[in-house]
């Protein structure tokens, strides 16, 4: 009984509360702005690390740094990206926003790494250290105490603020109907500004107090942020109240789970499964007809390459390659070789998110199944069974997956798939059963029966080909007929009802396609460098990809080439510049941002012209809200 | 051909559609006329399967498809077109279409060719290789409707199809849609294009306030005082609620 | 820039038109609905703008209220030139438009939308209410209650209540009487009459003709995104008939 109060106290004034911080400042900047903002954990972090600063550094007095931290800088830095980045996006597609974010994240942990060196150690110390109560037999810290008091205070302040104040009835006014507030007088985009302080600063609330129950590290504050989403998902990312009993129920879950279950080995990390296993639990019961976020944006697709051409430069391309394997100098093709093979993994998201409209944060989880498999059955020799058993693992995991996210759309799959990466990484990546005692798994390249490629130099010319048949063989597969049906699905639902197109089959075919591709990508990348840990396939690397294949025009597989060879060539940038730490994700970080300017990328075929002609189209184009579509006529939501 | 029986829905306590019957004939182009708000694209999306009706019955060509979702019912031969345009913008036109084509099995050359044929029907041939993205609005609706008929459709709905067409371009429309019907097809038009709908429809219904208040030719709907009630307002009788 | 300097302008003292459009052409993407349209509306005056659907009525009251910027030409509203500024900035300066089907919040409660007219400046919460609650006490019952769930023809009491209450310099009404019933549509007009007489300009855009046109002072006809016919409503009003319902002598019918 004492064991289940002590968990009760530690579920609620530990992570509940502090989930129902990070939780409520995403639904406030998600109604505000329509933005989902996966960089609330960074965010957060950022500010526990500032009050660090300020506080253990400065020896500023705990009170005034958490002041200026919460109150000042928090809000202006909010308030300053919603105006310099997220407003432009207002009408930009779901994977332009998300890669944004994503952005902001990557950036907030890379600039934290680099002021912050994460290999010392430091703590913030716990408000009114030593202070306790006992509250019927449960002891009670005062800084917990102070993390009750702190959420209910935020909850009551931001009810009070959004029904007794002007500006909160105006903010909740543009979430009704933006432009008949632009009608009354009150200024729309100030709200969305007003929006994206306020969550910026509750983050930063939340970041600081959990800081002292946890190590003031980057990652940790960063991903414990995360678990907000959970339960920002509970009140559909649009109540407030449901979304504070939401973080209580999962932090409950989460201290009972740590505290009851057995350690058991399929679940060596409790602590990051549940809040996963409940975020995905809560976007599929979720009702989608409501939840559906369905926008119309028009995206301008780019040229369609014929078949010759694709023929010609791929050979080409092959040409080169072969030119390159016999010239480069031997060190270059560690780094050379995965980036190709990430080049592969990366098509994966060309097909999936390019092609098929569904946003994907989960295709490293299947690169690493099939890094897995090709290792278990390839064995020493690289059998071809390997890469058999990795593309049919990827594939069958891959449509496991698809079946529920089937159903699931925009955000809300993104979200799912997030949370399956994540869970991956806790129960199986990090898992000793398998990965071993060591966490590393050696992967065989492949053995070829006529040639082999086992050499460095041979292996890169092998895996350029390879790379070269899947970009042909996807853009083939763009001009056929499951192509055209493909885009059209992506494009219009609703048409392709009244056309009577099953829409399920082809939805599943592509995700487990996707997902093969990205098992082979995955065991070739293993080969190259002939062992894979854990760390090779995380979760935050997924939003990596998906970002940089973003930012490279993820409908183009020139684009993929090129954002591979980057991403692996980042690595070399870090092994070999000390300072800044993680320069790498800090040069992707403000490339992407800028790049997103230009969701197509810049093999997309869109050019200086033909974009500033669509900006002046824009100014005049009637505006797409649903607010003004009368109930009958929502078919897009109703129809997915 | 298609029947409408005594379909009603509401939204929220507000009915859009009040035990509304229609009925659509093989040959024939049916109008479906009443001012904004009457509650016709509701009916559109019940005939076809998006919004479920409160009380009544869809028949098509005798068959009770009430229950049917849109997939079903376009598999039994009904096609519509949409107000707020729902075309592939990524797809060029001719695709478009092929996309309609190889669905109902044609494959290849023999698709292609299917579907320039129907582009030159709706007058498209010259942008078939077009991204449909970029077409003008009225080229966007022809673009639905030449989708719409690659299904072979036997009943077709129109949203609004001349709404962006220039004066000709409507007339070009007015004249397909009578030869459409003249080929077996049974047409239902949602046009505010008066001019249009009095001359191509043999039998127009008028929706006013979620209830047909009057059906006949076009000259007895147009002079019919219900129906210059509810569309010029005044103090005649309209609908009482 | 003032009226004053304008070549076209009216050189009498009085003045100058509470709105006035100059050759305003506008498009949607490439497409351009509005051509060359000019019109003016006085103070005191109740202009209805009438036509078919698709006309461009609509649109015209999008470039007079900001919301969509014309490719060409002007926008004077008392005499200044306001073409591109915000509509939140126009809202500011006097110009209350109420657009089509929507001119309340409906998850807001009354007393919170009335909150939202106060945006307006130089207003009080107190004097938006003492205004609205006298002329319809029915709001002032149902103060709490969210205006979604408000019946059609509250809703638009309760959107009518800011041209009541902020006492724009122009009024521009899209639709008032979409859904509601005829009982009640007559009722709104005789409000719009009754805010005309204390003096303000008023714009309406109405498919109602018959009903529209016995308030209105002045009326326009548009089709095709043109003015067709300007002028008083007895000179308007046996045109609109035809407008709206076609004429089917093309045809050579001999019903007319």
């Amino acid at each position: 009984m004492s064991q289940f109060l002590a968990l009760t106290v530690a579920g609620i004034a530990t992570y509940g509360c502090v989930y129902a911080l990070t939780a409520m400042g995403l639904v406030v900047t998600y109604t505000t702005s329509g933005i989902f903002n996966f960089a609330q954990g960074a965010i957060g972090m950022i500010g526990a690390f500032l009050y660090w600063e300020l506080s253990q550094v400065h020896g500023w007095p705990s009170w005034a740094a958490f002041t200026v931290v919460v109150l000042f800088v928090m809000p202006l830095l909010g308030a300053g990206l919603e105006r310099i980045l997220l407003r432009r996006l207002e009408h930009a597609g779901l994977e332009a926003q998300l890669t944004v974010t994503i952005a902001l994240l990557l950036l907030g942990i890379a600039v934290a790494t680099a002021i912050w060196n994460p290999s010392t150690a430091r703590t913030v110390p716990p408000f009114f250290a030593g202070h306790q109560v006992s509250i019927g037999g449960v002891v009670l810290t005062w800084h917990q105490l102070i993390i009750v008091g702190a959420s209910a205070a935020a909850a009551v302040v931001l009810r009070l603020f959004f029904y007794r104040t002007r500006p909160g009835i105006a903010t909740r006014a543009v979430v009704d109907d933006r432009e008949l507030t632009a009608l009354t007088g009150a200024a729309p985009a100030r709200y969305a500004e007003l929006g994206w302080a306020m969550g910026c600063s509750l983050s930063a609330v939340a970041g600081i107090l959990i800081a002292s129950q946890i190590n003031l590290d980057i990652n940790n504050l960063t991903l414990l942020v995360v678990n907000g989403y959970a339960a920002a998902m509970v009140g559909r990312l649009r109540s407030l109240p449901l979304t504070f009993v939401g973080a209580i129920v999962l932090g409950l879950l989460q201290s009972y789970g740590v505290g009851y279950l057995p350690i058991s080995v399929l679940w060596s990390d409790l602590e990051q499964v549940i809040p996963m296993l409940f975020l995905l639990v809560v976007i599929l019961v979720l009702p989608q007809s409501r939840a559906s976020l369905a926008r119309r944006v028009r995206v301008r697709a780019p040229r369609v390459v014929g078949r010759r051409e694709s023929l010609v430069r791929g050979t080409a391309f092959i040409g080169i390659a072969v030119v390159l394997a016999f010239t480069l100098n031997a060190a270059s093709f560690s780094y050379a070789n995965r980036g190709i093979a990430l080049a592969i993994i990366m098509l994966s998201l060309t097909l999936l998110t390019g092609y098929g409209g569904q946003v994907s944060l989960c295709q490293l989880s299947f690169a690493g199944l099939g890094a897995f498999a090709m290792s278990k059955v390839g064995g020493t020799g690289g059998s071809l069974l390997g890469i058999l058993a990795a593309v049919g693992l990827s594939a069958a995991v891959g449509a496991v997956v698809a079946l529920p996210a089937l159903r699931l759309r925009g955000l809300y799959l993104a979200l799912a798939t997030l949370a399956f990466a994540q869970g991956m990484d806790a129960a199986f990546f990090n898992n000793i059963d398998v990965f071993g005692v060591s966490l590393s798994l050696s992967v065989a390249r492949p053995h070829l029966p006529l040639v082999s490629v086992t050499s460095d130099r041979r292996y890169f010319a092998f895996l350029c080909i390879v790379f070269t048949a899947i970009a042909i063989g996807l853009l083939a597969l763009r001009r056929s007929r499951f192509g055209r049906r493909m885009l059209a699905i992506t494009d219009s639902p609703s048409a392709c009802l009244t056309l009577g197109v099953d829409m399920t089959r082809s939805k599943l075919a592509i995700f487990t396609l996707s997902a093969a591709i990205a098992g082979l990508g995955g065991a070739l990348y293993g080969g190259a460098q002939s062992a894979v840990s854990p760390n090779d396939f995380p979760f935050i690397l997924s939003l990596t990809l998906l970002l940089l294949a973003v930012a490279w025009g993820i409908r183009t597989t020139t684009g993929m080439l090129v954002g591979g060879v980057v991403f692996s060539l980042g690595s070399l940038l870090d092994a070999h510049l000390t300072h800044p730490r993680d320069a790498f994700a800090l040069l992707v970080g403000v490339a992407a941002i800028g790049v997103s300017q230009n969701p197509e990328g810049p093999f997309g075929g869109r050019t200086v012209m033909r974009m500033w002609r669509d900006r002046a189209g824009r100014a005049g184009s009637p505006p797409s809200t649903s607010a003004e579509v009368p109930p009958g006529e929502r078919l897009t939501s109703a129809a997915g | 051909m298609l029947r409408v029986d005594e379909v009603s829905v509401s939204f929220g306590g507000l009915k859009a559609l009040d035990a509304v019957d229609i009925d659509v004939d093989t040959g024939q182009v049916t109008g479906l006329i009443g001012p904004n708000g009457a509650g016709k694209t509701t009916l559109f999306n019940v005939i076809t399967g998006f919004q479920r009706p409160d009380n009544g019955e869809v028949l098509v060509d005798g068959r009770d498809v009430t229950h049917a979702g849109p997939k079903k019912r376009a598999r039994l031969g009904l096609g519509r077109t949409f107000q707020r345009l729902e075309i592939f913008g990524s797809l060029t036109v001719l695709d478009n279409v092929l996309v309609a084509l190889e669905n109902g099995g044609l494959r290849g050359r023999h698709a292609r060719e299917a579907g320039i044929d129907l582009l030159r029907r709706v007058g498209l041939e010259r942008s078939a290789l077009t991204q449909a993205d970029v077409l003008p609005t009225g080229m966007a609706r022809l673009l639905e409707l030449a989708r719409a008929l690659a299904c072979r459709p036997r009943v077709i709905l129109l949203d609004e199809p001349s709404s962006g067409l220039d004066g000709t371009e409507s007339a070009q429309l007015g004249r397909l849609l009578v030869d459409l019907a003249g080929e077996g097809m049974a047409v239902l038009l949602v046009e505010h294009d008066m001019d249009l709908v009095m001359r191509v429809c043999t039998r127009i219904h008028v929706l006013d306030f979620g209830r047909i208040i009057s059906v006949g030719a076009p000259a007895e709907v147009r002079t019919d005082p219900a129906v210059q009630a509810a569309y010029l307002g005044g103090a005649s009788t309209g609908a009482e609620r | 820039m003032t009226a004053a300097t304008e070549p076209g302008a009216d050189r009498v003292v009085e003045a100058p038109p509470a709105l006035r459009l100059i050759g305003i052409r506008a498009a949607y993407e490439r497409v351009e609905v509005l051509h060359d349209v000019e019109l003016s509306v006085r103070a005191g005056q109740v202009f209805a703008l009438l036509g078919p659907n698709g006309a461009g009525k609509s649109t015209t009251l999008r470039v007079v209220s900001g919301r969509m910027r014309p490719t060409a030409g002007r926008v004077l509203v008392a005499g200044n030139d306001v073409t591109g500024t915000s509509p939140e900035k126009l809202a500011r300066q006097g110009v209350c438009s109420v657009p089509e089907g929507r001119g309340v919040f409906p998850n807001l409660t009354v007393a919170e939308n009335l909150r939202m007219w106060t945006y307006r400046g130089g207003l009080r919460r107190s004097d938006v209410e003492e205004v609205t609650y006298a002329r319809f006490p029915r709001l002032a019952d149902r103060r709490r209650q969210l205006a979604g769930t408000l019946s059609g023809g509250e809703q638009q009491m309760l959107a009518m209540s800011r041209a009541l209450s902020t006492k724009p310099t122009l009024l521009l009404l899209d639709e008032i009487s979409m859904g509601l019933a005829p009982l009640i549509v007559a009722e709104l007009y005789e409000l719009v009459a009754s805010i005309a007489a204390e003096g303000f300009a008023i714009l309406v855009v109405e498919q109602f003709a018959h009903t529209a046109l016995q308030v209105a002072d002045r009326a326009a006809v548009m089709t095709q995104g043109r003015i067709d016919m300007e002028g008083t409503p007895a000179e308007i009003g046996p045109a609109v008939g035809d407008l709206y319902l076609g004429s089917i002598r093309a045809e050579g019918s001999t019903t007319e």
